[in-house]
């Protein structure tokens, strides 16, 4: 079947990266990130017939987050209340070398953090719209949600950071 | 518009998806409204921030390798220079744990083309992609948002001006009506975190936008074609300038308005 292949090469495989990328935001570690995002490739890959879409890249998105969802529906479905959980916060990540600490800004190590602490739907869209650039309506097929939800999650992502960022410097944190 | 309309609408305006009436009237009442105009200006600087400052994360070069094992066994053939292992120096592959980390910050984007070593049939070097990617997703919003211009104008004395004091390098705007592609006008747009400046020209029912921003490669590079989702584009750059023509023009037509650019400079 070497169209079929070539096509999939071509047209989902160059997408990878922005899905394994979606799927680390989502899901906030490198191993269920590598894990969900080989799964979802595989089954976009036994899929691909079924595909006749202009947007591989939103298609191959949503492979990405539904496999995502199911993961933490089955493993870590504490997660996926929506309501803000403010003692929610990533576990945190003790990996980094020294030389990252001292590269990686204190204000760009802030914003991830707050980022990371998003309940899942408000940063899925926060990051699909700042990182990937989809539009509302595209967020809203890769979601499966009206575009006025989509609206009111991006709007209150941002709420959520501008308090994040409004606590810290009353807090007057240095780093 | 009053406050609590603005407030409703206020992300979609600098999403640019609002229509051109509803972002005029938000537009006004920014304009004439400190505190909707400081919460504008807020949710710009986080967006930039955002831009900037997440982390694109990226899978480890081992990932890259079971991933084509696993398509392999589902009958993907694998080529043999995409299964050979990692390329790179045995320093990074030690640190391959971090390796996204580092990839991830935006300023040491070149280190991470090092780092980030891939077949090269199978997968395609990152940053052009993201770019086509990018520069794409700029000419669809430009049409679906209504947001086609910032300074509509045939004038070519009037459009060149007004990115003057926008953008910190110039850029030379011709009006090609006599050749079938009248300009139409001029837009601000963002490709990569890099303000570019969008001139806006029409053929017949299409657009073009030629998206142009200064380039941080030293010389030029050589006209390349790309398509993506139905569009097409022309990239190249040249005494420092990138240039990108993209529009679901045909060919044909899209090759002739690019020769017209690029014999201008």
């Amino acid at each position: 079947m070497p169209h079929r292949v070539d096509s999939f090469e071509a047209v989902v495989l160059p997408h990878m990266r922005a899905g394994y990328n979606l799927a680390r935001w989502l899901l906030r570690n490198d191993h269920d990130a590598e894990d969900v995002t080989q799964e979802a490739i595989v089954r976009a890959f036994r899929f691909f017939d079924g595909f006749s879409g202009d947007n591989p890249r939103a298609w191959l998105l949503t492979v990405v987050r539904n496999s995502a969802y199911t993961f933490l529906q089955q493993n870590r479905a504490r997660e996926l209340d929506t309501e803000f959980d403010e003692v929610l916060h990533s576990e945190p990540d003790t990996s980094e070398t020294p030389e990252v600490l001292v590269l990686r800004s204190a204000q760009q190590r802030f914003l991830n953090e707050a980022v990371e602490a998003l309940p899942v739907e408000f940063r899925e869209a926060f990051v699909l719209r700042e990182m990937e650039g989809l539009s509302y309506k595209e967020i809203a097929d890769v979601a499966r949600i009206p575009i006025g939800t989509v609206m009111s999650r991006l709007s209150r992502a941002r709420r959520q950071l501008q308090a994040a960022v409004a606590r810290r410097e009353q807090a007057g944190s240095p780093s | 518009m009053n406050c609590s309309e603005t407030k409703r609408l206020i992300d979609a305006y600098v999403d640019n998806e609002l229509d051109l009436r509803g972002a005029l009237e938000v537009e006004g009442h920014v304009a004439r409204c400190p505190g909707c105009g400081a919460e504008e200006r807020a949710l710009r600087e986080l967006q930039a921030s955002a831009r900037a400052n997440l982390i694109r994360y990226v899978p480890s070069p081992e990932f890259e390798a079971r991933l084509r094992d696993a398509l392999h066994a589902e009958g993907h053939p694998v080529s043999v220079q995409s299964v050979e292992p990692s390329l790179a120096p045995p320093r990074v592959a030690r640190h391959r744990r971090h390796a996204w980390k580092w990839a991830a910050l935006a300023p040491f984007a070149a280190a991470a083309a090092l780092l980030v070593v891939a077949g090269p049939r199978l997968w395609r070097p990152p940053s052009e992609a993201s770019v086509t990617d990018a520069v794409i997703a700029a000419h669809v919003r430009s049409l679906l948002a209504n947001h086609l211009t910032d300074v509509a104008s045939s004038d070519q004395h009037t459009v060149k001006p007004w990115f003057q004091g926008k953008l910190d390098y110039s850029v030379s705007v011709t009006d090609w009506a006599a050749e079938g592609y009248p300009l139409v006008g001029g837009r601000l747009d963002y490709v990569e975190d890099t303000a570019a400046a969008a001139l806006v020209y029409r053929r017949a029912q299409h657009v073009v936008n030629l998206f142009v921003w200064p380039s941080k490669r030293v010389g030029d590079e050589p006209l390349q074609r790309l398509s993506r989702r139905g569009y097409s584009a022309y990239c190249w750059a040249k005494d420092g300038m990138h240039y990108w023509a993209v529009s679901d023009l045909n060919e044909a037509e899209l090759q002739k308005f690019v020769e017209l650019v690029r014999r201008r400079g």
